[in-house]
């Protein structure tokens, strides 16, 4: 199939579909839209894209951060129609059916993205992890900590170090956040580092921001921060 | 809002003293930064200035040289970003040598786009005569972008004079300024003041500008932003002198 975008009107049913979905959680997804003319459009330089399940975010990311670069397109990380088919095309993973084949959707701000929202514009289950995969492409892996995550869930770690923009676009902060959380043998996270207390993602941001106030965090070292990290931290670092 | 302590003695270095504009440079979006008035901080000759751009996940720096010599990165294409939209700036002053300190900063500078220069001369709120049947004014909020229009009555008057009348400022203005920042801070919630082409930012940033009112509390924490809106009416009010203009029009019957 060929990439595509929803039009605003599209948009609009995908919309209406979310809302109806949260008292008919068993109603099916609107697919027709991916293909009509009056709900959709091509995109210019359109690449072909196939249906496939991810199963973590890095998955998603790199598979259409190549499908993207083959468009040879501009502009399409504020593409909301864009990220929306996407959205739809993808839908059974990004809102899967539990047993019962019911979709319990997350908020609106995960499936339409809202990219010129810096508050919000990471919660998008594609373009999140799309735009953290770009910003560390000379080595994406130093970004699991948030990338290794099932495509519909945004945990702790995702919330607290990817809302950050002085996190998430940190190397040296996303490769120790990555060393700290994520466990190398089975490539999830680490068993408590979802949680809110010493050592957790959340105690990161604020160590961090405060860090901020005195030190150029993206001139320093993972040695240097290694040095300034509370010891609180240690049972994360030491657990590989 | 996450709160920090600040022993530092870092210098933050004010954004309207830092101009960046962007232009195309072999059709890719570059930035042009003028930094001029760093020279009248107090910071040692050579330490480093960086120039950083930020949008979402993206990230990029460039070095300008020391405060006493000023000197641009040749290359200031900003390769990361699809568009100039949305994309701001920081400032960084550090000290010459490894130890990664912070002299001075400034952050969320908005970068300028050639069209709109002329955004600040657009009046922050516009008003316009029409018919209200019995209400003397309005705020209407349901134009393209949402920016509040203040229409007054037409049958009441000519609406300029009424406008200008020390009963309608001193008790409307500061009514009309507490609504504005209701629906800005606490129905959207805005907590952004720094886009010079968005209305609420520069509603948010004019608030701001009144002095005691602190840093704009977090979204989440609504009591605060509540306290926070009437404190900047107080200020409003009192730079307004709306006490002594509606004793121009009150007078008691003693």
């Amino acid at each position: 199939m060929k990439l595509r975008k929803l039009t605003s009107l599209g948009i609009t049913q995908f919309s209406e579909y979310l809302d109806l979905l949260e008292n008919e959680p068993s109603r099916l997804p609107p697919i027709h839209l991916l293909e009509d003319s009056g709900c959709s459009a091509s995109v210019a330089a359109a690449a072909d894209i196939q249906h496939r399940h991810f199963g973590t975010r890095y998955a998603a990311a790199e598979y259409i951060n190549s499908v993207l670069t083959k468009s040879g397109e501009a502009n399409l990380d504020s593409d909301v129609g864009m990220w929306s088919w996407l959205t739809l095309f993808y839908f059974d993973e990004l809102c899967p059916k539990d047993k019962s084949g019911n979709r319990y959707p997350r908020e609106r701000a995960a499936y339409i993205p809202e990219p010129q929202n810096f508050q919000r514009y990471y919660r998008h289950l594609l373009l999140g992890p799309h735009l953290i995969f770009r910003a560390h492409i000379d080595k994406p892996k130093r970004a699991m900590a948030v990338l290794c995550q099932p495509l519909h869930l945004i945990d702790d770690i995702i919330a607290q170090l990817a809302a950050y923009q002085e996190i998430v676009s940190n190397k040296t902060i996303i490769e120790m956040a990555t060393q700290l959380y994520l466990d190398p043998v089975s490539g999830g996270k680490k068993r408590g580092a979802g949680g809110k207390g010493p050592g957790s993602p959340r105690r990161l941001t604020t160590v961090l921001d405060q860090f901020d106030v005195t030190w150029d965090l993206y001139a320093m070292s993972l040695s240097e921060f290694w040095k300034l990290l509370p010891r609180e931290f240690d049972k994360f670092r030491s657990t590989t | 809002m996450i709160r920090r302590f600040n022993y530092t003695n870092r210098i933050r270095i004010r954004r309207k003293d830092i101009r960046i504009t962007v232009r195309e440079e072999a059709g890719q979006i570059a930035f042009d930064a003028d930094l001029a008035a760093l020279g009248e901080y107090t910071l040692p000759p050579d330490s480093r200035i960086y120039v950083e751009a930020y949008r979402q996940a993206n990230w990029m720096r460039f070095g300008f040289g020391q405060v006493g010599a000023i000197s641009p990165a040749k290359n200031r294409l900003l390769t990361q970003f699809d568009s100039a939209e949305g994309i701001k700036f920081r400032v960084k002053v550090t000290p010459n040598g490894d130890l990664h300190t912070l002299l001075a900063e400034a952050d969320a500078i908005p970068l300028v786009l050639p069209e709109n220069i002329d955004a600040e001369h657009t009046p922050l709120l516009p008003v316009k005569p029409q018919k209200l049947g019995d209400e003397i004014y309005r705020l209407d909020f349901s134009g393209q972008d949402g920016r509040p229009l203040l229409l007054i009555n037409s049958e009441a008057g000519n609406y300029t004079d009424i406008g200008k009348s020390p009963a309608f400022v001193s008790l409307v203005y500061p009514a009309i300024f507490r609504e504005i920042l209701i629906r800005i801070l606490l129905v959207d919630p805005h907590d952004d003041d720094t886009n010079p082409n968005d209305w609420k930012s520069q509603w948010v940033r004019f608030a701001t500008l009144h002095p005691g009112l602190g840093d704009l509390p977090d979204t989440s924490e609504t009591d605060e932003r509540g306290q926070w809106i009437e404190k900047a009416v107080c200020a409003f009010s009192k730079q307004l002198q709306v006490r002594s203009k509606f004793a121009e029009f009150w007078k008691e019957d003693l």
